[in-house]
């Protein structure tokens, strides 16, 4: 999922700063397979990457799909030749501006997506974000063969591929592109947490609580995945952001960390 | 839970997992790639000196990979492991845990999957209930007797998924083997002769060691990406990435208290 920030933005004076310190702490330096990319109008994009797996499953929908096309062509052709040789040339023909032309024709006219990226969530990009243009599409397809199967097996495609940073097959480094990928996950709805001690806690805190995103984000992961783990485990893993919380709104000090982020969560995500 | 790990820790899909292995292996080549040689050379030569016999005929590699892969592949995962949470280990180290975790590797790893390949079907059980019993083994030390039902526990509710996962691992592995193999045949001969023609495949394919590289790539591979499913499973069943991001935001909200 693509999550999207202005870069050198004016900070309101509460909730930004303390949103950009929690996000840069979050994975320093650790490997990812992410790319952050700043758009002309400096506007950062944080996109996950797709490597030659990934891609590799994109491939082979679009492979599949130009053999189900040439199947239906070549029968057509076979029909209306009556089964002579003459259909062998528009087939060829055929065989040609398809493996040639329906890719390269997708990503210019669908922004950046054939069939099979759009199966796997994928979509081509300039490197500097933007969508890329019918030149690119042409440009990294045709640079691309040298990609492909033939003469080297795809090798060429693949060292390529795990020499760059950003997976970058030759074709994209000619055409200035990437393959990023474009999840759509689906967000949980709101939970209503009716635990006694969590109710308890609602008269302290103030009706509504403006979270930024970073705060939401982490009490709503908590409250969805705390049914997995034991009490124990719970308290351990909210402690972590329950002291904060209390002392933020002089919550009793006795109170248990799960029920403090459970209490924090209504406030934020029901008011009331 | 410490910090500074070596990937970020959040839950990812499979592909995800694959290319996160590629990533890795580019940022950490050398550490990698000589804790792999180590664990693989005394196994690659091993096969060599079998492939000598007169009675030799080349289905047994097969099944030496098969049994050989998860002792070829510890050095490997022992390193990950230490790496993982930025902890150096020294070649002694790396030997040590290796050498502790040997009669378990043993039992687990030869005695119990040689047995269920005997039965045939049963050999899946492994791929399904017992995906990261090297990982297990290896890293995770404890009784000897705990390894399996730690293991058990690992894969619960995923079996099937880890049993497609391994078939995807097997796939992706083969068609590697296959166009690293093709590919660099080719390549080798269009920079030694004039002509980029393909040279017709020997009838005996085994008998040329740019096929035992490509398959020991794709084991050394494979066993990273291993590594990094035994992570994510951890990750999904501890919440380490929920609890991490309750840290981060912790701190971040005591740091805008002050």
């Amino acid at each position: 999922m693509a999550t999207a920030t202005r870069a050198a933005a004016p900070q309101t004076p509460d909730i930004a700063p303390v949103e950009s310190r929690a996000s840069e702490a979050f994975g320093r330096g650790a490997i990812d397979t992410t790319v952050r990319l700043t758009t002309p109008e400096r506007i950062i994009f944080e996109y996950p990457l797709a490597g030659p797996f990934r891609r590799a499953y994109a491939y082979i929908l679009d492979q599949l799909f130009i053999w189900a096309v040439m199947a239906v062509v070549s029968i057509a052709m076979a029909i209306l030749a009556v089964g002579g040789f003459s259909s062998l040339g528009p087939i060829l023909v055929a065989y040609f501006v398809m493996s040639w032309g329906y890719q390269a024709f997708c990503e210019a006219m669908f922004n950046g997506r054939t069939l099979g990226k759009r199966a796997a969530g994928l979509r081509v990009l300039s490197d500097n974000g933007v969508a890329i243009n019918a030149s690119q599409a042409v440009v990294r397809n045709v640079v691309g063969a040298a990609d492909g199967l033939l003469p080297f097996f795809y090798l060429p495609g693949l060292t390529s591929m795990f020499l760059t940073s950003r997976f970058q097959r030759l074709g994209d480094l000619a055409a200035g592109t990437i393959v990023v990928v474009e999840e759509n996950r689906s967000r949980a709805g709101v939970t209503r947490i009716v635990d006694k001690p969590v109710l308890d806690l609602l008269p302290w805190l103030p009706m509504r609580i403006a979270a930024g995103s970073d705060l939401s984000r982490a009490l709503s992961d908590y409250v969805l995945a705390r049914s997995k783990f034991g009490p124990a485990r719970r308290e351990e893993m909210a402690e972590h952001l329950a002291g904060p919380l209390r002392a933020r709104f002089n919550l009793p000090p006795r109170a248990s960390a799960d029920a403090v982020l459970c209490a924090v969560y209504h406030r934020v995500f029901l008011g009331e | 839970m410490r910090g500074g790990t070596l990937v970020v820790i959040r839950e990812r899909t499979f592909l995800e997992l694959l290319d996160l292995s590629l990533a890795t292996v580019r940022r950490r080549p050398v550490a990698l790639g000589l804790a792999a040689a180590a664990g693989i050379a005394p196994f690659a030569a091993l096969n060599a000196w079998l492939a000598g016999f007169s009675d030799w005929t080349d289905g047994w590699y097969l099944l030496l990979w098969l049994f050989e892969s998860p002792w070829a592949t510890a050095p490997l995962t022992v390193v990950l492991g230490g790496m993982m949470f930025g902890e150096r280990l020294s070649a002694r180290q790396v030997t040590w845990r290796v050498v502790r975790s040997t009669p378990g590797l043993f039992v687990y790893q030869t005695l119990l999957r040689g047995l269920s390949m005997i039965v045939g079907i049963t050999y899946l059980f492994f791929s399904a209930r017992q995906a990261f019993l090297n990982e297990v083994l290896l890293l995770e030390g404890g009784s000897f007797g705990r390894a399996m039902k730690r293991s058990t526990a690992l894969c619960a509710q995923r079996g099937g998924e880890f049993l497609g996962q391994w078939l995807a691992r097997i796939g992706f592995g083969l068609a590697f083997v296959v166009c690293f193999w093709l590919g660099t045949r080719t390549l080798l001969g269009a920079l030694t002769t004039n002509t980029l023609t393909w040279r017709p495949v020997d009838e005996t394919p085994f008998a040329d060691p740019l096929i035992h590289f490509a398959v020991w790539l794709a084991i050394a591979f494979m066993a990273i990406t291993r590594f990094f499913g035994y992570i994510d499973q951890r990750i999904r069943l501890e919440g380490w990435e929920v609890e991490l991001r309750l840290r981060a935001v912790g701190r971040a909200q005591q740091g805008s208290l002050r």
